[in-house]
């Protein structure tokens, strides 16, 4: 009894921490997902004088937009996020999936090759690591800025580069698929080394006498690495798909500070968008629920995805 | 000797925490500022000066101008704006009217309101009240390269026709490996206006019974459209359309001598004149109107105020503050330096300011202006504007069709329009 109570006291500070974090924020913000909130109704603070909230749940509210009644109008911020046209959900959604699919696949592949590359004994193999994990120390904002002039049309480094080759001016961030190109490649340059780094650390656990009894066999390194590195490095690369996948479709400094969703709305994805909604838009009703909209997708993803890796017989980290 | 000892650090440490207390107590005010770097060089002495002037502490702080309107609004509702903001006129009544900035109507004099001009005044006050003192005013004019339209054998343009032939001249100056434009902009939308009401387009008009009309869908706006994506696609316009870079890369265009015309702001003056083809011969740089076009002529008309946040410790002193600011001297200072346009009447009453073509041009520009909406909606209107337009010079989608769906994202705008108090 004693114990458990000193247990409890040792999880006490995270514990509340988490919920003043993470949970109250995620509660309010599904709770305002059912509000019609909006920069007009919102809670203000000016000068000590507080304005508390005039924002109501939208249960049998009247608008001008619709002629919803209870209980539809409780999801009324639901039902437009997918039924109003300037909320480009269709759009945007096609958009994130492209950018999550393009981001993970180079991010495991690049990273796979590379964590190969450094797993073997060569000379100077301790620098190539410290090179190779450069772009995770350097903050994000400011690489997403060095990555933004060397996109310039006009003066970055790319077009001036092509040009002295008599290649003409590739439009990197006006044209919309060179622009998602351009994010995509300067997001995968600052995951990689993350990748990188945990495979490596899951090759590095594979015993080494496997390798050995594989080469008395007689097997080459292409059969080596079907029949040993793959299957053992499995459960390691799933877990990094999945974060991979979460922290991709969630991404956000990369868009922003790159396209800012530009050119005509072609970079934008559900985060940054939702994001545009809320702070730009200050339509702090539709952000929330896409925000939720986000939230539910994922956590999907994560239970259908861990269901078919944790099948019986399966080894898995998570 | 102990004791007096222990007693003379008592003493001092007492005398320490209650000067600590007075100092406390002394006047603090922040600014946030939103002028360019050249701006601040001047305008930083002008801030020091007043706050000396006044025995006030001043904290003089930096806000990029296309961060500062949403920066603001998150900091105005949780208590934490500036005492004073450097307002953008199309920001000014959605501040009003969300209960950000204070209301000065009974702080400012019948006589201090009739020294300033009527239009750039008419841009801080909001339903009958008065919520800011203008600081500049402004329209985006037509700058030019004398050398270049000289080199190009063209006159400076009287209409629309005119100036898009000249471009054309001038572009065919273009070589290989050095690249010239006959027309360049700032920042997309907001340039792209004056060719807007050049051919008959318009934004939102507020009609005598309250409704509103909206007229960027028109036919006017949907030609100007088609002109301003020929010069483009034709490379007479340029340098090429980057809408993340647009407003950086046609700057150093200009600078460079690359570019005949240029539809841009006095704030750039000082940027433009420190640039390789006008740093020697500054008398390089010409200032004329935008012309008219077959169906009217127009500039959107700018500028900045400064504003009081509704919360602030001090009004008093920050309205004394912005009163030094803004003096005559200092609007005259900005005026010969930067070229900065004055809105204190008497400022015009300078010989300086006369004799300086630069200015001139600009106020030339101000007589054939167009004021922008005065709506809560006026600061959130070039959203959508910015996205169609892009799509429709980048992507090819049809002019008509974007700008209807320009309208129809300003009509939910208009929808949660509030009513303006006291009518």
């Amino acid at each position: 009894m004693v114990r458990k109570r000193i247990a409890y006291i040792f999880i006490a500070p995270a514990v509340i921490v988490m919920a003043l974090v993470v949970f109250y924020p995620l509660a309010n913000g599904i709770f305002l997902s059912f509000t019609n909130a909006d920069k007009f109704n919102s809670a203000k603070n000016i000068g000590g004088k507080f304005t508390p909230a005039t924002y109501q749940v939208q249960c049998g509210i009247d608008t001008k937009k619709d002629d919803f009644t209870a209980p539809i109008s409780c999801i009324r911020n639901y039902i437009q996020v997918f039924n109003e046209p300037t909320y480009y959900f269709g759009q945007v959604f096609g958009q994130t999936l492209i950018w999550t699919i393009a981001n993970v696949i180079p991010h495991v592949g690049i990273g796979l090759g590379l964590a190969l590359l450094l797993n073997r004994k060569i000379r100077g193999r301790a620098i190539y690591r410290v090179i190779l994990i450069l772009p995770w120390a350097v903050p994000s904002y400011i690489s997403a800025f060095v990555w933004r002039f060397m996109y310039n049309q006009e003066i970055g480094f790319f077009n001036n580069f092509l040009n002295s080759l008599g290649i003409a001016d590739v439009p990197w961030l006006s044209e919309s698929g060179w622009a998602m190109f351009a994010v995509v490649v300067a997001n995968t340059w600052l995951a990689i080394p993350f990748n990188m780094v945990t495979m490596l650390g899951g090759l590095q656990s594979i015993p080494g006498d496997l390798y050995e009894a594989a080469e008395v066999d007689g097997a080459n390194w292409w059969q080596k690495f079907m029949g040993i590195t793959l299957p053992m490095l499995r459960p390691v690369m799933m877990t990094v798909v999945l974060l991979g996948v979460i922290w991709t479709f969630n991404s956000f400094n990369v868009i922003v500070l790159i396209t800012e969703g530009n050119p005509f709305r072609s970079t934008q994805i559900l985060a940054t968008w939702a994001w545009d909604l809320g702070r730009n838009q200050e339509q702090y009703g539709i952000a929330a629920a896409y925000s939720v909209i986000i939230l539910l997708m994922l956590l999907f993803f994560s239970f259908v995805y861990i269901r078919v890796l944790n099948r019986p017989g399966q080894e898995s980290v998570l | 000797m102990k004791a007096r000892l222990l007693l003379i650090a008592l003493v001092a440490t007492m005398l320490f925490l209650v000067s600590g207390l007075v100092v406390a107590q002394d006047v603090e005010i922040t600014y946030w500022d939103t002028m360019n770097d050249q701006e601040r060089e001047v305008f930083g002495v002008i801030v020091e000066e007043c706050a000396t002037e006044l025995g006030i502490t001043v904290n003089y702080e930096y806000v990029p101008f296309d961060q500062a309107q949403a920066t603001y609004r998150t900091a105005a509702q949780g208590d934490n704006a500036p005492d004073i903001l450097r307002t953008e006129v199309a920001w000014g009544p959605e501040f009003a009217a969300l209960g950000y900035t204070l209301d000065l109507t009974d702080m400012i004099t019948e006589e201090e309101r009739a020294s300033y001009l009527v239009a750039p005044f008419n841009y801080n006050t909001w339903g009958g009240r008065i919520w800011g003192l203008p600081q500049v005013t402004d329209a985006p004019a037509l700058v030019y390269n004398k050398s270049l339209l000289e080199a190009a054998g063209v006159e400076v343009p009287t209409t629309m026709d005119e100036l898009i032939a000249a471009a054309e001249a001038i572009a065919a100056l273009s070589t290989e490996e050095a690249p010239v434009y006959g027309i360049a902009t700032l920042w997309a939308e907001y340039a792209f206006q004056p060719f807007m009401w050049a051919y008959g387009g318009s934004l939102i008009t507020v009609n005598e019974d309250g409704t509103y009309s909206i007229g960027i869908n028109s036919e006017g706006t949907v030609e100007a459209l088609g002109v301003v994506k020929g010069l483009l696609d034709s490379g007479v316009m340029g340098p090429g359309y980057d809408p993340a870079n647009q407003y950086g890369n046609s700057m150093t265009a200009f600078k460079d001598g690359q570019v005949g015309f240029f539809i841009m702001g006095p704030w750039a003056t000082a940027d433009i004149l420190s640039g390789a083809a006008f740093a020697e011969t500054p008398e390089n740089l010409g200032v004329a109107a935008i012309p008219a076009g077959p169906a009217g002529q127009g500039s959107p008309v700018g500028g900045h105020g400064y504003t009081i946040y509704a919360g602030t410790d001090y009004p008093e002193e920050s309205l004394a503050f912005i009163r030094c600011l803004n003096s005559v001297e200092n609007q005259v200072t900005l005026a010969t330096e930067l070229n900065l346009v004055p809105t204190l009447l008497e400022a015009y009453e300078n010989e300086e300011l006369a004799a300086n073509e630069i200015l001139q041009g600009f106020l030339a520009q101000m007589q054939v202006a167009t004021n922008r909406p005065v709506l809560v909606a006026g600061g959130s209107i070039y959203t959508e504007f910015s996205v169609q337009y892009q799509e429709v010079l980048l992507n090819g989608k049809d002019a008509q069709e974007a700008m209807d769906a320009v309208a129809a994202a300003w009509e939910l705008l208009l929808e949660s329009e509030p009513p303006v108090p006291g009518e």
